[in-house]
C-alpha cells in the first residue's frame, strides 16, 4: 500500500512537471506556474511521505527496509531517510523544486520572460531528476519479502551532525542550479548584465553559504567521530564538495566585476555552468563506486554511468547555448594594471588553480590506474606542498586588492599603507616565533601571509565609519577575515600538534617526553541498540592532570564496533584520545590513539566567521 | 557481554611499546603508508591485522637501524608505488605535479595579455 | 573562434570526454595490484613435515627445478578452511606446498591440520607476519606459484575457489 501511495506521488509530480513544461511551450503562462507549483508540492509531499514511512518503520519500503531498524531513536529514524542513496536523491530532486518554488515567490518583480524562463529550466532539471529516481533510484521500491524488522541504520551514521550535514550541502549544490538556471535564461533572453549579476549575485551567495556550513560541519563531524584526530583528508569525497566550493567563490568575484563593469560576462556565465557541473560531478564521483573513501555510497556503475550521462548531457546543452548567445562587445576592453577588476582577475586565476590541483589531485590516480594498471596514491602531502606557496601569494592579493580602486592604478598610494601593514605582520610574526620557540619556513610564511590579510582586513573594517558603509561591507570583511584567521589557524594546528600511538593494559602507564597516561578503570553498560565498553584514562602533564573516557561500541543491528572519542576542548588545545579494539592474530588488544591537538578551536571559530560574512551580505543587501 | 569478557582476559596478556623516539618515527612513516586492505585510510590510523603487521614492521625494521627510505623502498618493492602515500615525483606522476602549474602559467599569460599598464 | 569552430570543438570534445570516461567507469574494478609479480622470491625458512626435529632449514634450495606452491593460512582464519581441499588435491598431484602458519598458535595449527588433512610439504612460522609481507601479501589466505627459476608466477588473494585451482594447474602443467 505505503509503496503504491509513495510511487504515486513522485509520479505525479514528475506528470505535473511535463504538463508545466508543455504550458510553457504552449505560452500558457498562468498554467505553466501553477502547474510548476504543483509539481513542486507534490515533490514535497513525496519525501514527507518518506519520512513518515521511516517514522512507522514500514519495512514493506525498500529504502527504510535497507536502512532503519525498530529500534532506533526516532530522531534516526527520520534522519535514515536521507541517510542512504536513493533517500538522498530523493531529497535532492526536493530541494531542486524547493529552489525554484522560493525563486519564483521572491522574484516578481523581475522581468517576467526571463523569470518563466528561468523557471523552466529549474522545472526541466527536476524532471530530469524525478526520472532517475522514479525508474532508477526508487526509495519507494516493494520488498516482497514482507520483512518485520529492518536491516538497520549504520551506527555511525547516528549522529545529531551528521543529522543535518547532507541537508546543508544538498542545499549548497543545488542552489548551483538554480544559477544554471538563471545564466541560460538570461543569456536566451537577452537579460543578462549588471542587473542580472546583481540580482543572480544573490542566489550564488546563498548556496555557497550553504555550502561552507555542509563541508564546516562534516569536518567538524570527522573530527569528533571518525576518531583519527583531524578535520580534512582530502578524501575524495570531501574534495567533491570543495571543488564546486573554490568555483563559486570564483563566480562570486567574478560577478563582482560584471555587476560594477558590465564585462566579464562570458567569463561568469562560463563559472556558472561548471560550478553547477562540479556539484554534479561531485554526486557522480560519491555514487559511482571508482573512489576508494570512507564515504562512497552505492557502489553501482550503472547508476554511475546515468548520472554520468545527465551531468555531460547539462553541460553540453548549457554550452552550446553559451557559444551561440555570447558575442559581447564591450569584453574586448583591456583591464589597467593593479586596479581592483585586475586583481579580481587574479583571485579568479588563483581560486581556479586551485580548483585544478584538488580536481587533478582526486581524478589522476583513477585515470592512471584505468590506463596503466599502476596505483599511486595522492593525499595530504600532495595538496600541502603543491598548494602552501600559491595561498601565501593567494592571502596577499586578498588583504591587497580591496585598498585597490576600480578602472584606475592607484597602487603606488597605496604602497606605504601595505609596507606598514606588512611590517605590523612581521612583527606579530616574530613575537609568536619567539614565544613558540619555532621557526620553520612555511610557518613563519604560514604566519605572516595570514596575519597580513587580518590586519588588511582590520583596516578595511576601520575605514567604515558610517552605519550604512558598515553594513554594506561586514559580508566581504568578515568572510576575508576569517579566511585569514583559518589560515592562521590551520598553520599552528599542523605545527603544534601532537600525536602518541601506544597499546596499553588496564592499570598501565604510558609515558613519552613529558606526558604520562594511565588506564585507570572501565565499566560495561547496555544501551538500547549497543553494548558500550567504557575505559577511564589519566592523562598527566606538567602537575595538570585531566581525566578523558573514550569507549567502544557494539552495535547489534547491524554489528558493527565503534569507536567513541573522547574529547576535552580548551581554547588553546583540544586533548583528545580514541580506543579500538584491535587483534594480533588470537590475541585482542586495546590499542590507544592520544592528540594533542593545536587550536582546533581556532578552526571552528574562523569557519563560523566567514558564513557569518556570507550571511551579513544577505542581509544586508542593498 | 561474553565478548568484552574475553577482551579483559586478553588485555592480562600482552606487551607495551616503551622506546619513545622510534615510536614516533613509527607513527610518521605509518601515516605516510596507505593501508590497503582498507578504504582510503592509512597504516598509523588502521588496525587491520595487515597494517599491524606492517606497524611492526616499520618499527623492527627502526630499532635495526634502517632509514626511512630503505623501509619506504622495501615497502615499496613488495607493494608498489600505492602503498606511499607520499606521492613521488616520477615519469608516472609529472602530469600530476606539472598540469596545474602550466595552467596557472597559461592563465597568468592570458590576462597579462589583456592587461594595460598605466 | 568563429561560433561554427567553437559548436565544432564542443562536440568533438564532449565526445572524447564521454569515451574516456564511460571508459574509466567500465573497467575499473577494485584490483589489488601484486608488485611482487615477477620477482625473485626471498629466502624462506622453515621446517620439513617429515622431519620429526622440525629442524628450520632454508626452503628455497628444496626446490630444484620444479615449480611449487606457497599457501598462507591459519587456524583462526575461516576461508582457509574452505579451501583446504584445494591443497589437498595439489598434493595429490605431488605439488608441493609451503604452509605459511600466519599470526598463529603452535598446538591450534597441529589441531586444525589432523582435523582437515595435512597438505604441506614445508611449514613455516610467521608469527609476526613478515614473511607474508615479503611475499607482499595483503592477508590470509593467500596462496602464490613459483615456478623453476624461484620467480612469483601466480598469485590468489583470498581462499582457492575452482577456477583459481584449474587456472594454478593450468600454469603448473605448462
Amino acid at each position: 500500500m505505503t509503496n503504491i501511495v509513495g510511487n504515486l506521488l513522485i509520479f505525479l509530480s514528475l506528470s505535473s512537471s511535463f504538463v508545466s513544461a508543455y504550458f510553457y511551450f504552449k505560452k500558457k503562462v498562468s498554467f505553466f506556474l501553477k502547474s510548476y507549483l504543483l509539481s513542486c508540492l507534490l515533490c514535497f509531499s513525496s519525501f514527507f511521505f518518506l519520512i513518515y514511512c521511516f517514522v512507522v518503520s514500514d519495512f514493506s519500503v525498500s529504502a527504510v527496509y535497507q536502512n532503519s531498524h525498530s529500534t532506533k531513536p526516532l530522531i534516526y529514524k527520520i534522519a535514515g531517510s536521507w541517510g542512504n542513496h536513493e533517500g538522498s536523491m530523493l531529497l535532492f530532486t526536493c530541494i531542486i523544486a524547493i529552489y525554484g518554488f522560493v525563486f519564483f515567490y521572491t522574484s516578481k518583480n523581475v522581468e517576467s520572460n526571463f523569470r518563466n524562463l528561468t523557471i523552466f529550466f529549474q522545472n526541466l532539471l527536476k524532471i530530469i531528476f524525478l526520472f532517475y529516481l522514479f525508474f532508477l533510484s526508487n526509495p519507494f521500491d516493494y520488498v516482497f519479502s514482507n520483512p518485520t524488522e529492518g536491516l538497520g541504520l549504520n551506527p555511525i551514521l547516528q549522529d545529531p551532525l551528521l543529522l543535518i550535514h547532507p541537508p546543508f550541502l544538498y542545499f549548497g549544490y543545488i542552489g548551483f542550479s538554480l544559477i544554471l538556471s538563471l545564466v541560460l535564461s538570461g543569456l536566451i533572453k537577452n537579460f543578462f548584465d549588471k542587473e542580472w549579476a546583481s540580482f543572480s549575485k544573490n542566489w550564488v551567495i546563498v548556496s555557497w553559504t550553504f555550502l561552507t556550513v555542509g563541508i564546516l560541519l562534516g569536518s567538524i563531524w570527522a573530527y569528533y567521530e571518525l576518531g583519527w584526530g583531524g578535520y580534512w583528508f582530502w578524501d575524495p569525497v570531501e574534495n567533491a564538495s570543495l571543488m564546486p566550493w573554490i568555483l563559486s567563490v570564483a563566480l562570486i568575484h567574478s560577478m563582482l566585476i560584471m555587476e560594477k563593469n558590465n564585462t566579464f560576462k562570458s567569463w561568469t556565465a562560463l563559472l556558472a555552468i561548471f560550478t553547477f557541473s562540479l556539484s554534479l560531478f561531485g554526486t557522480f564521483l560519491v555514487r559511482s563506486g571508482i573512489l576508494n573513501s570512507v564515504h562512497t555510497f552505492a557502489n553501482d556503475p550503472e547508476r554511475g554511468l546515468f548520472i554520468l550521462g545527465i551531468i555531460i548531457f547539462i553541460i553540453f546543452f548549457s554550452l552550446i547555448i553559451f557559444i551561440l548567445k555570447t558575442n559581447f562587445t564591450e569584453e574586448k576592453k583591456n583591464i589597467v594594471f593593479l586596479s581592483k577588476e585586475n586583481f579580481l582577475m587574479y583571485n579568479n586565476l588563483f581560486l581556479i588553480f586551485f580548483l585544478l590541483v584538488v580536481i587533478i589531485g582526486t581524478v589522476y590516480p583513477i585515470i592512471l590506474a584505468t590506463f596503466s594498471n599502476e596505483t599511486i596514491s595522492v593525499g595530504p602531502f600532495y595538496y600541502n606542498t603543491i598548494l602552501a606557496p600559491f595561498v601565501f601569494v593567494f592571502l596577499f592579493l586578498m588583504g591587497t586588492g580591496p585598498m585597490m580602486k576600480w578602472y584606475k592604478n592607484e597602487f603606488k598610494s597605496k604602497v606605504s599603507l601595505i609596507i606598514s601593514i606588512g611590517l605590523i605582520s612581521l612583527i606579530l610574526v616574530l613575537v609568536l616565533c619567539y614565544l613558540s620557540k619555532k621557526i620553520n619556513i612555511i610557518y613563519v610564511l604560514g604566519l605572516f601571509f595570514s596575519f597580513y590579510l587580518i590586519s588588511a582586513t582590520i583596516y578595511e573594517i576601520a575605514l567604515n565609519t558610517k552605519i550604512v558603509k558598515i553594513k554594506q561591507n561586514l559580508g566581504k570583511n568578515l568572510s576575508h577575515l576569517g579566511f585569514g584567521l583559518l589560515i592562521m589557524s590551520v598553520t599552528l594546528n599542523s605545527f603544534f600538534s601532537k600525536e602518541y600511538n601506544f597499546m596499553i593494559n588496564l592499570n598501565e602507564k604510558f609515558t613519552s617526553d613529558d606526558i604520562e597516561i594511565l588506564f585507570e578503570d572501565f565499566r560495561i553498560t547496555k544501551q538500547s541498540n549497543f553494548d558500550q565498553f567504557s575505559t577511564k584514562f589519566k592523562i598527566s602533564k606538567n602537575n595538570e592532570t585531566i581525566i578523558l573516557r573514550p569507549s567502544i561500541r557494539k552495535y547489534n543491528q547491524p554489528e558493527q564496533l565503534t569507536s567513541e572519542v573522547s574529547i576535552k576542548n580548551t581554547l588553546l588545545k583540544d586533548f583528545y584520545l580514541a580506543i579500538n579494539y584491535s587483534s594480533i592474530g588470537e590475541r585482542r588488544l586495546i590499542g590507544a590513539r592520544y592528540y594533542e591537538n593545536f587550536f582546533i578551536l581556532g578552526i571552528w571559530i574562523s569557519s563560523i566567521i566567514i558564513i557569518f560574512g556570507g550571511i551579513s551580505r544577505l542581509i544586508f543587501r542593498k | 557481554m561474553k565478548y568484552f569478557l574475553i577482551v579483559i582476559i586478553f588485555l592480562l596478556s600482552f606487551e607495551s611499546f616503551a622506546n619513545d623516539k622510534i615510536n614516533s618515527k613509527v607513527i610518521e612513516i605509518s601515516k605516510n603508508l596507505r593501508c590497503l586492505v582498507c578504504q582510503g585510510q592509512s597504516i598509523n590510523d588502521s588496525d587491520s591485522d595487515f597494517a599491524l603487521d606492517v606497524k611492526k614492521l616499520v618499527k623492527k625494521s627502526l630499532e635495526d637501524g634502517k632509514t626511512d627510505k630503505e623501509i619506504y623502498s622495501y615497502l615499496k618493492l613488495k607493494y608498489g608505488d600505492w602503498i606511499l602515500y607520499k606521492t613521488p615525483f616520477n615519469l608516472r606522476t609529472i602530469f600530476l605535479w606539472l598540469l596545474p602549474i602550466i595552467i596557472i602559467l597559461i592563465g597568468m599569460k592570458l590576462i597579462l595579455r589583456r592587461t594595460k599598464f598605466e | 573562434m568563429k561560433k561554427n569552430k567553437k559548436l565544432f570543438f564542443l562536440f568533438t570534445t564532449t565526445l572524447v570526454v564521454t569515451t574516456i570516461f564511460v571508459f574509466v567507469v567500465l573497467t575499473n574494478q577494485k584490483h589489488l595490484p601484486s608488485a611482487t609479480i615477477g620477482t625473485i622470491v626471498e629466502p624462506i625458512n622453515g621446517y620439513l613435515v617429515n622431519d620429526i626435529k622440525k629442524e628450520k632449514i632454508l626452503l628455497n634450495k628444496e626446490f630444484k627445478n620444479e615449480k611449487f606452491l606457497i599457501n598462507i593460512f591459519s587456524s583462526w582464519c575461516g576461508p582457509c578452511r574452505e579451501e583446504h581441499k584445494y591443497l589437498l588435491k595439489f598434493k595429490n598431484n605431488n605439488i608441493k606446498v609451503v604452509g605459511i602458519n600466519y599470526k598463529d598458535n603452535h598446538k591450534n595449527m597441529f589441531i586444525f591440520l589432523k582435523e582437515l588433512g595435512n597438505p604441506y610439504y614445508a611449514i613455516v612460522n610467521d608469527k609476526d607476519g613478515y614473511q607474508s609481507i615479503k611475499l607482499g601479501a595483503f592477508g590470509v589466505p593467500e596462496t602464490f606459484l613459483i615456478d623453476e627459476n624461484k620467480k612469483i608466477v601466480l598469485k590468489q588473494i583470498g581462499p582457492i575457489d575452482d577456477s583459481a585451482y584449474f587456472k594454478f594447474l593450468r600454469v603448473i602443467k605448462k
